[in-house]
């Protein structure tokens, strides 16, 4: 042996125990969110200020699709490793609080009375607050006005006025579509699907029962079968997604919230800063029964319950920290929280197009958030795709759709 | 004298006895990490989610019950939320029939094919070719031929010509028959490679005194892969068989992909696909684990029967 061997032994041992040290004293709050274009540069910068103010805490921040995220969340949960720190939407929130997975908002984080009445309705069970809201968003209708006045097509007001321009400038080589000119949000169905059905008369649920006025449902469906490729061909849910398409001018309308603003912006900022793009109030039907707008949704900061108190404490921290930047969310990356100094200030109003926002905001409803809302919007999409893609009478997909909600609740 | 024989055979017999042992003492170090990785992450999740399966329990649920058979009667009597097992068993035979027969065949064509290539280096471009998507992920795969089977890609146009028409979209990812042979055909291109190299790893091991002799004999071609190659091959068949069948059976990624991409779920909700959808997305992880274990089950009862049909015929030794 080496007479340095027992030396250098010595070293690697005192290195460890120094490293195990200062392990200790850290606290790491990992922080799961989802992708988002502008956030993940904007909250790398809070976290790094965040650091500097907090030397005990060191932050890993991870980004994940936003389809995953819930199913990554919950099934780190349930085996024991869940991060400290995430965001999720309302939707996917009941079976995370009921289930005790969630933790309370402690006293004196932040206060409630700063944020729009029912902001914090879709975390609050009992007397207890689950979660920070991080954003609130709601879609509009994203014109492409150039596209629509070279064709000298006036802007359209309803689906129907939608369904006839698309009709005029969809582009097909035989029963190949090789330009669209608008397409849905799939596979959002709560978000514009259902707001489509109140219209019309219908409704998710009612007093407990679900699928709401079969009249309503089928009609909704119909539009959808038209829409499709055993239809008029004029979308369908295995094409690109048409609000990436609109960045590059490729499609002349889409849906989308304002942060696809700020994304404009960033990808083609020619078309942004020009006055060749629109945004309208999300479309009615013609023969609409009800004033509806599309579902507005939000996304909260939520706290791992079998976490240590003080990675908990930690993990609020930072949430409010990033609740406290609600302007530069604004600002840089087009987030709107539902703060009342942002939802009423001039911040939003002064984006362009901001108030078509806002107006919209007050005819829509907060989409469905109760028990198997994901589940339930996967069936509303069996069923708005078996019509367009497969050929199932309306009729036949809402009594399927309404059986298979049914049998989640067994 | 005959003692000091004796001895020596002790000796003798000792000493292979202390070689067997020591040879086998060395085969069980070996084996012991592969047994401890098996027993940890093969066994004991098949019990667990044995045990789950007579459970309530749920995927964020802290507290669950036992309830006997009631996730079993569930899963074949109920439609499960819109997507019933019996659908899921008919999508997994249906692709698990269409792709394995086609692949094993055609595997066994081209390994012949290349056996009977002159130049090593052909024989190794073929290889290098047919093998290459092998070592591609699932996931990438898929994603290549969702572009291949968008309405504007190269399925349609190739499809269009072929059939002699003008702008028909096939409706490769729509269609509820056309996806289930789009799934088919990603699967057969991504695994074919894999199962040619078996094919020619078995065809290599057949001594060339064999061929020598039979052409000696004046057999012809055809008849001696008739008689000869095919007998001889048959412990490779059986094996590649059997591995076509099961990892069919386990299909997710290709199907998962395809539904992600805006394809219905019905046609190509494989078991696997059925179990994830119901465990990870519904949160029923009782009736999930139900439903793994009746696939469990399913590539036991495959397997063994595709064992007694290997053995049932003669066996060829050489």
């Amino acid at each position: 042996m080496n007479r340095y061997t027992p030396l250098l032994i010595l070293l690697v041992l005192f290195s460890f125990l120094l490293s195990s040290c200062t392990e200790e004293e850290e606290i790491v709050i990992q922080y799961w969110t989802h992708e988002d274009g502008k956030r993940g540069a904007l909250e790398e910068r809070l976290i790094a200020e965040f650091e500097i103010e907090n030397p005990g805490i060191k932050v890993e921040r991870t980004e994940f699709q936003s389809s995953e995220l819930i199913y990554k969340v919950s099934s780190s949960m349930e085996a024991g490793l869940g991060p400290v720190l995430f965001n999720l939407s309302s939707e996917v929130i009941p079976e995370l609080a009921m289930s005790g997975s969630l933790d309370k908002l402690p006293d004196g984080i932040i206060s409630a009375d700063d944020y729009i009445p029912g902001a914090f309705d879709a975390v609050t069970y009992g007397d207890n607050i689950y979660g920070i809201p991080l954003e609130y968003t709601n879609w509009c209708l994203y014109v492409n006005t150039s596209m629509l006045e070279e064709a000298g097509l006036e802007l359209p007001e309803t689906w129907e006025d939608i369904r006839d321009i698309s009709l005029l400038l969809t582009e097909h080589d035989g029963g190949i579509i090789t330009k669209r000119v608008f397409d849905f949000r799939y596979p959002y169905y709560l978000s514009f699907f259902i707001p489509m059905v109140m219209q019309l008369g219908g409704g998710l649920v009612s007093d407990g029962s679900f699928i709401v006025n079969d009249d309503a449902w089928i009609e909704a469906l119909s539009f959808m079968k038209e829409w499709g490729p055993l239809g008029d061909n004029l979308g369908s849910p295995t094409l690109l997604n048409a609000r990436s398409l609109f960045n590059d001018e490729k499609i002349a309308m889409c849906l989308s919230g304002l942060y696809q603003e700020e994304r404009m912006k960033d990808m083609n900022p020619e078309f942004y800063e020009s006055p060749r793009w629109k945004v309208l109030p999300f479309p009615s039907f013609e023969v609409a029964l009800s004033d509806v707008s599309a579902s507005s949704y939000l996304h909260f900061f939520m706290v791992n319950e079998a976490r240590s108190e003080e990675e908990k404490m930690a993990g609020w921290k930072l949430a409010s920290y990033f609740a406290s930047h609600a302007d530069e969310y604004l600002e840089e990356v087009g987030l709107v929280m539902p703060l009342k100094t942002i939802i009423n200030g001039d911040a939003v109003i002064n984006k362009p197009y901001g108030s078509v926002f806002i107006d919209d905001l007050k005819r829509s409803t907060p989409v469905y958030s109760g028990p198997y809302a994901m589940e339930i919007q996967d069936l509303i999409g069996e069923a708005v795709e078996s019509v367009m893609l497969q050929g199932i009478s309306p009729e036949k997909a809402v009594a399927q759709l309404r059986a298979s909600v049914s049998y989640l609740f067994i | 004298m005959s003692g000091a024989l004796s001895g020596k055979k002790k000796v003798r017999k000792n000493k292979i006895y202390s070689i067997e042992r020591k040879q086998a003492r060395w085969g069980f170090a070996f084996t012991v990490p592969c047994l401890v990785f098996f027993a940890i992450f093969s066994f004991y999740p098949i019990i667990y989610a044995f045990i789950t399966s007579f459970t309530n329990r749920q995927a964020i649920g802290r507290n669950y019950e036992f309830t006997g058979l009631e996730n079993y009667v569930y899963i074949f009597t109920k439609n499960n939320g819109g997507f019933p097992l019996s659908n899921s068993i008919r999508a997994t035979l249906v692709f698990t029939i269409g792709t394995f027969v086609p692949m094993i065949v055609v595997s066994l064509i081209l390994a012949t094919f290349m056996m009977q290539l002159r130049r090593d280096r052909y024989r190794g471009f073929f290889q290098l070719m047919y093998y290459m998507p092998a070592v591609l992920s699932s996931v990438v795969a898929a994603a290549i031929w969702m572009i291949i089977f968008d309405p504007r890609g190269l399925m349609n146009q190739v499809s269009n010509f072929v059939m002699h028409t003008s702008g028909v979209d096939y409706n490769w990812l729509v269609d509820p028959i056309m996806i289930q042979v789009s799934t088919i055909i990603i699967y057969f291109w991504k695994y074919i490679g894999y199962f040619v190299i078996l094919f020619i790893t078995g065809l290599a091991s057949i001594p060339p005194t064999i061929y020598e002799a039979a052409t000696v004999d004046g057999s012809s071609r055809w008849h001696t892969f008739w008689r000869i190659t095919l007998p001889l091959l048959k412990p490779t068949t059986a094996m590649v068989s059997i591995m076509a069948m099961l990892q069919c059976l386990k299909t997710f990624s290709t199907q998962f992909m395809l539904y992600q991409g805006g394809s219905p779920r019905a046609p190509i909700d494989v078991i696997t696909m059925n179990i994830y959808f119901t465990g990870i997305r519904n949160g029923r992880l009782g009736r999930a684990s139900a439903m793994s274990i009746v696939l469990f089950v399913i590539m036991l009862v495959f397997t063994y029967l595709q064992l007694v049909a290997n053995r049932s015929s003669e066996d060829v030794e050489y």
